[in-house]
């Protein structure tokens, strides 16, 4: 058993508690509890039942009376975390839809990735922008496609490799395959890893 | 129409073939043969594949041939996916090629094989990639590239699973209409049948079908179409091949 889940076995024991009180119970570091406090109340699992969190005014915590479940520690224990995973596991299917296809629909996409056609869609249309893609437009607004049967077709034209670039919304893709960071102004180079746009 | 891929007899096959390359045993080879004429689902179902393979983490390796290609260029590209850059004599390609498909147990497809089929320095490079790997190979091409791989003794003995994509059955096709089609329509068997006979079994043409007679019966309220109630509206661009 790890430090923080000690830690929450203690706090679920105190009816209410601040961060000093389950460092204290625990042996833990008083900032490492801090930060496994803050995130069990980003969580949902947490509620302040009062303080202000200043010197001599320190938040007191209670569990939620609703929690039921356990948090999960450790790797993937955020919900943050999760999202980043699933995404990149996401675009990593669509990418590898492309690179096998060549020519793909948001249908196909769908049917061989099981995402839904909403993100494949915009994934697709932001590689367009940094001109790894090039779309065969049949309609005028992408999300009709399904009222006039002409599906619009995404056709693969920078293959750069068997791993999936990575969006970084609104700014560009970071290609693993080449180290380089396309923008998403028609995919002008931003240069190598050390040149990335932070 | 829904998007998702049935999982009609090619596809089961396909995903038993290669649960087999797998999980063999030491005295069974490990190359794989995925073959039949385009329009069948091949494509479609490798990217499925591949992608159900990429989830549980064992992303194989992906080369698409061209004619062109040489064991050179072939090399190149087993390099590119590696991340690698091509190196020279060859050899030296190989060595880490294999080195890397050992040591992350990586398995290799090989798509439009047919473009290297005739090459023997190719293919007998690919054949030593799987004699020092012993890791799953899979060739993936059109109906032609059984019959002509055939003559390549060596590599064919290395062959133990192998889907030939074939033309859809009337099972595939009710699977086609159940799964794909809106929950409100219902196809009568014999519309069904009279699909298949007239796609000759090819899902392309299939899934067009249908899509066709969803759309007619949701524009127009009926919720049962036959051949009867169909008539003689159009399915296909063209009936005869």
């Amino acid at each position: 058993m790890t430090k923080h889940e000690l830690a929450w076995d203690k706090m679920k024991q105190m009816d209410r508690f601040t961060v000093t009180d389950v460092a204290n119970a625990v042996e833990m570091d008083l900032e490492e509890c801090r930060k496994s406090i803050k995130r069990l109340e980003k969580s949902g699992y947490l509620e302040i039942v009062s303080g202000i969190g200043v010197a001599g005014r320190p938040y007191f915590y209670r569990v939620k009376p609703e929690v039921t479940t356990t948090p999960q520690f450790g790797r993937g224990g955020t919900s943050g975390l999760k999202k980043v995973r699933s995404g990149m596991n996401g675009q990593q299917l669509i990418w590898n839809a492309l690179r096998i296809n060549r020519k793909l629909t948001v249908g196909t996409a769908e049917a061989v990735t099981k995402l839904n056609s909403r993100t494949i869609y915009r994934y697709l249309n932001d590689l367009e922008k940094a001109g790894y893609v090039k779309c065969q437009r049949h309609d005028r607004v992408g999300s009709n496609f399904d009222r006039t049967g002409v599906q619009n077709i995404w056709k693969l034209i920078r293959e750069t490799g068997p791993k999936a670039p990575i969006l970084r919304r609104g700014k560009g893709f970071w290609d693993q395959n080449e180290d380089k960071f396309y923008s998403l102004d028609g995919g002008k180079t931003v240069g190598g890893r050390t040149d990335e746009v932070a | 129409m829904k998007n998702k891929t049935v999982e009609v007899k090619n596809v089961t096959r396909t995903q038993e073939m290669f649960e087999n390359l797998s999980s063999r045993s030491m005295i069974t080879p490990g190359i794989g043969l995925i073959h039949g004429p385009s329009g069948f689902g091949k494509t479609t179902t490798v990217t499925y594949m591949f992608n159900e393979l990429t989830v549980s983490g064992q992303q194989p390796l992906y080369v698409r041939c061209y004619a062109t290609d040489t064991p050179s260029s072939f090399l190149a590209r087993v390099m590119g996916e590696l991340g690698a850059q091509p190196m020279f004599p060859l050899r030296k390609m190989v060595d880490y090629v294999v080195q890397a498909m050992n040591e992350r147990s990586l398995a290799l497809f090989v798509d439009e094989a047919d473009h290297i089929v005739s090459q023997a320095k190719t293919m007998e490079t690919i054949r030593d990639l799987y004699d020092s790997t012993e890791q799953p190979v899979v060739l993936i091409g059109m109906e032609e590239i059984a019959r002509r791989i055939s003559h390549r003794k060596q590599l064919f003995n290395r062959i133990s699973e192998w889907v030939e994509f074939a033309p859809a059955d009337i099972e595939d096709v009710h699977l086609f209409a159940t799964d794909l089609m809106d929950d409100r329509v219902q196809v009568g068997e014999d519309l069904l049948d009279f699909i298949r006979q007239k796609s000759g079994g090819e899902v392309r043409r299939i899934l067009i079908a249908l899509e066709k007679i969803e759309r007619a019966a949701l524009a127009s309220g009926e919720t049962f179409v036959d051949l009867h109630s169909w008539g003689n509206r159009p399915l296909f661009l063209n009936h005869r091949r």
